[in-house]
């Protein structure tokens, strides 16, 4: 019981400490020219955010995509192809955020996440990072509102 | 499956992680010189999966371990990456070009399956520093007729302008660090302040007039110091008015009733 709670203070104390280390990176990132799309839907419908992930050369491919959750220093959902083709990924959605609810669909124009009944709580700016083997990262964000 | 994930999540999270991202970049360089950017951080055994770097929101850098070769740099204007000191905490540029002048920022992330991340930027302008001392010239014609001693502070050419500082009597005129600034062909901003002693005519002391140019923590000059003297001084009492935001007055240890207003100018 005594174990139970220290861990419990040490997660609670983990989470204190990302709120206070993620408001400092928010108002960092505010200076910085990331392409912004502004999004709104109803408390229960699916939405489908976009992330451009094609590749300007033929040559090249996508290694991995990343989405954060812009107050959450890990991401909520990632596809890591990095040792397989991007078809196969291996996809990972956060338990706490959006947790089956969310699927990725790399064959869209532009590749979206879909993530089903959306919450009050799942209110907030997004941001996808597409890793290329060899293009620069491309950065997006959506910033989606509940209504 | 997510259970499985779960535990390893909090696993990592607790003994292993990456954290406390420590940014060291300078806020300002002169153009020409060589500059290095300091991303460091602590992994506790983490595996680290990449470190990118970005100015504004062009990534311009990155160390991925996996890949070969690990390093990669994408082209900017003004930026010559020196590879062969670069490495995953630090990143080298060579003759640093005007146009790199931006928001700097380190992107760090530790392997699957977490890829937890962490930020940080800061400025750094790429600057032209001025070349030489500011000059101030003094007009009094007015004086006789009443009207305000006028000085003007020049800066040498530079970019970004310098901030001009006024002192009288060595007393640093407060919310004086403004400046019109005039920009030319070459971009470079020539800044310029004007002071205005309202008031003075009659009875005064010499007034001691001092302009201070300052550049970020790359440039302090002075300008000489320049003596106004009356035809025929008088002791009194100086109370030196500051600019109306400035909220009041402010005596000046040294004679004559001196009301005084600095104009700030704003061509652009």
């Amino acid at each position: 019981m005594v174990l139970f709670r220290s861990r419990r203070f040490l997660v609670i104390s983990r989470i204190l400490f990302l709120v206070l280390d993620s408001l400092l990176e928010f108002a960092d990132s505010a200076a910085k020219d990331v392409p912004l799309i502004n999004m709104q839907v109803v408390a229960g419908d699916p939405v489908y955010l976009p992330c451009d992930i094609s590749t300007p050369d033929p040559h090249d491919q996508v290694l991995l995509v990343l989405w954060y959750r812009e107050d959450l220093g890990t991401p909520i959902y990632s596809v890591d192809g990095r040792d397989r083709d991007f078809g196969l990924a291996e996809r990972w959605s956060d338990e706490n955020v959006f947790a089956n609810r969310a699927y990725f669909m790399p064959e869209k124009q532009p590749a979206e996440l879909g993530v089903d009944h959306i919450r009050e709580s799942d209110q907030a700016v997004y941001r996808c990072r597409v890793d290329f083997k060899v293009a620069q990262t491309r950065n997006s964000k959506v910033n989606l509102t509940v209504i | 499956m997510y259970n499985n994930r779960l535990f390893l999540f909090s696993g990592i999270y607790c003994s292993r992680s990456l954290s406390n991202l420590r940014l060291t970049v300078p806020r300002a360089v002169r153009v020409g010189h060589s500059v290095t950017l300091q991303c460091d951080y602590d992994l506790e055994e983490a595996p680290l999966y990449s470190v990118k770097w970005y100015r504004n929101s062009d990534e311009f850098y990155r160390y991925v371990p996996k890949e070969a070769p690990p390093t990669r740099v994408f082209p900017l204007p003004g930026l010559h990456v020196d590879v062969s000191v670069s490495n995953a905490q630090k990143v080298t540029l060579l003759a640093v070009g005007r146009p790199l002048s931006g928001i700097f920022q380190c992107e760090v992330s530790a392997d699957a399956p977490l890829f937890h991340t962490e930020i940080k930027s800061a400025p750094m302008t790429v600057a032209v520093v001025p070349d030489g001392v500011p000059t101030i010239n003094v007009d009094k014609a007015g004086l006789e007729r009443g009207g305000p001693l006028i000085a003007e502070c020049f800066a040498p050419p530079a970019s970004p302008a310098p901030n001009l500082t006024w002192y009288v009597n060595d007393q640093r005129v407060p919310g004086s660090t403004s400046s019109s600034i005039i920009r030319d062909t070459e971009l470079l901003e020539t800044a310029n302040s004007r002071l205005e002693l309202t008031g003075v005519g009659g009875s005064w002391g010499a007034i001691r007039l001092r302009c201070e140019a300052t550049q970020f923590r790359l440039y302090r000059a002075n300008s000489l110091v320049v003596e106004v003297k009356p035809d025929t001084p008088q002791p009194a009492s100086v109370l030196l008015m500051g600019p109306s935001t400035n909220g009041g007055g402010w005596i000046i240890p040294s004679g004559a009733h001196l009301f005084f207003v600095l104009f700030i100018g704003a061509i652009w």
